[in-house]
């Protein structure tokens, strides 16, 4: 480009970059709307594929058992009840780390990583209706449970 | 913008050309490739550097700023959407800017312009004022520039704008646009800047 183009055309930039600038909050709108986007297409809900309960031990409540799956993951949560209080113990297949959140009433109330073997374990959850949500490492979404009550 | 002559007109069809001679095409590929690789926060770095780039070339077509701002969203999804759809990550910039100038092109036909709604722009004229002197000569300058421009043909001041932020667009797509010959973009460029050029002249006598 001709030098005196050059000019002219820098001028034209800094007029338009100064009398029509961009929104100041667009870039912002823009990553929340990609982000919105992403979650919306990564979140995966796990459905409960089976509740039972272990074969009763010799003594007190036999632990729970409930399978969620989604097309390549599987979640076993073993729930142990002792009172009024209760323990999970979480094994993701196939195995790999990131964090479990525990989530009762919508909000997280509760987080635990998850070893590379895929599990992870919430040893004190009180009653109620839950989700947990896994995110795993270097993974773009999360997936979450169906609700689920601990009681 | 020193590189004279020889990168006026780039094969816009082959990207090692565009890639080697405009650093932000460049910076895109880099980045469009990492995203796609796996690293999420490359495509924030991409929108923080290309949306202002985009801005430019939708409000190029006239459109609101509400409408611009909508369509730079829609741009941005899109791209989201196609990922594996840009063969070549060095081609990033145009398919963004052909996109964006598409979507524009598409509302204000849609809408049945026939003029550029740039009434929110021209109120913008003046309204920049700060008290320092040399701001406010320098403001002057900008004054008779912007009125320049405001004076150009419509075709003309979406082509420079265009032009100024896309640094050196693909004359091939643009000229769809534009509804004008390729072969005519570069001479209707140059009698765009005689005219600017011209009608900075006058605003300078009065």
């Amino acid at each position: 480009m001709p030098e005196h183009d050059a000019q002219l055309f820098t001028a034209l930039r800094e007029m338009w970059e100064e009398r029509d600038p961009m929104p100041p909050g667009l870039v912002d709108d823009v990553i929340i709307a990609l982000e919105t986007q992403r979650l919306a297409e990564e979140y995966r809900e796990l459905l409960l594929v089976s509740d039972a309960r272990e074969l009763a031990g010799v003594r007190g409540a036999a632990p729970r058992i409930l399978e969620f799956g989604a097309a390549a993951v599987t979640l076993l949560l073993r729930i142990e009840s002792d009172g009024g209080t209760h323990r999970i113990d979480g094994w993701l297949a196939p195995p790999r780390g990131g964090r479990a959140a525990l989530v009762v009433g919508g909000a997280e109330v509760a987080s635990a990583l998850i070893t590379p073997e895929g599990r992870f374990e919430f040893p004190r959850v009180a009653e109620g209706i839950c989700r947990i949500v896994i995110h795993s490492a270097g993974e773009d979404g999360y997936s979450v449970t169906g609700e689920f009550e601990v009681h | 913008m020193s590189d004279g002559e020889t990168v006026r007109t780039p094969d816009p069809d082959d990207p090692d050309q565009r890639a080697a001679v405009d650093p932000l095409w460049a910076r895109a590929a880099e980045l469009f490739d990492a995203w796609r690789g796996g690293r999420a926060d490359s495509m924030d770095a991409l929108v923080r550097l290309l949306t202002p780039v985009l801005w430019h070339v939708v409000r190029a077509y006239g459109l609101h700023r509400e409408e611009a701002q909508d369509v730079i969203q829609t741009t941005w999804l899109a791209l989201v959407r196609t990922r594996d759809g840009v063969k070549d990550p060095r081609t990033v910039v145009a398919w963004l800017t052909t996109t964006a100038r598409r979507e524009a092109w598409r509302v204000v036909k849609s809408d049945g312009r026939s003029s550029p709604a740039d009434d929110d722009e021209l109120e913008r004229i003046g309204g920049s004022a700060e008290p320092a002197d040399a701001v406010a000569e320098r403001n002057l300058e900008r004054d008779r520039l912007w009125r320049a421009v405001a004076a150009l043909s419509e075709r003309c001041r979406r082509l420079v704008r265009v032009i100024a932020f896309s640094e050196r667009p693909d004359y091939g797509r643009l000229s769809a646009e534009l509804q004008m010959p390729v072969g005519s973009i570069g001479p209707t460029r140059g009698r765009c800047l005689d005219k600017l050029r011209i009608l900075l002249a006058e605003g300078e006598a009065v």
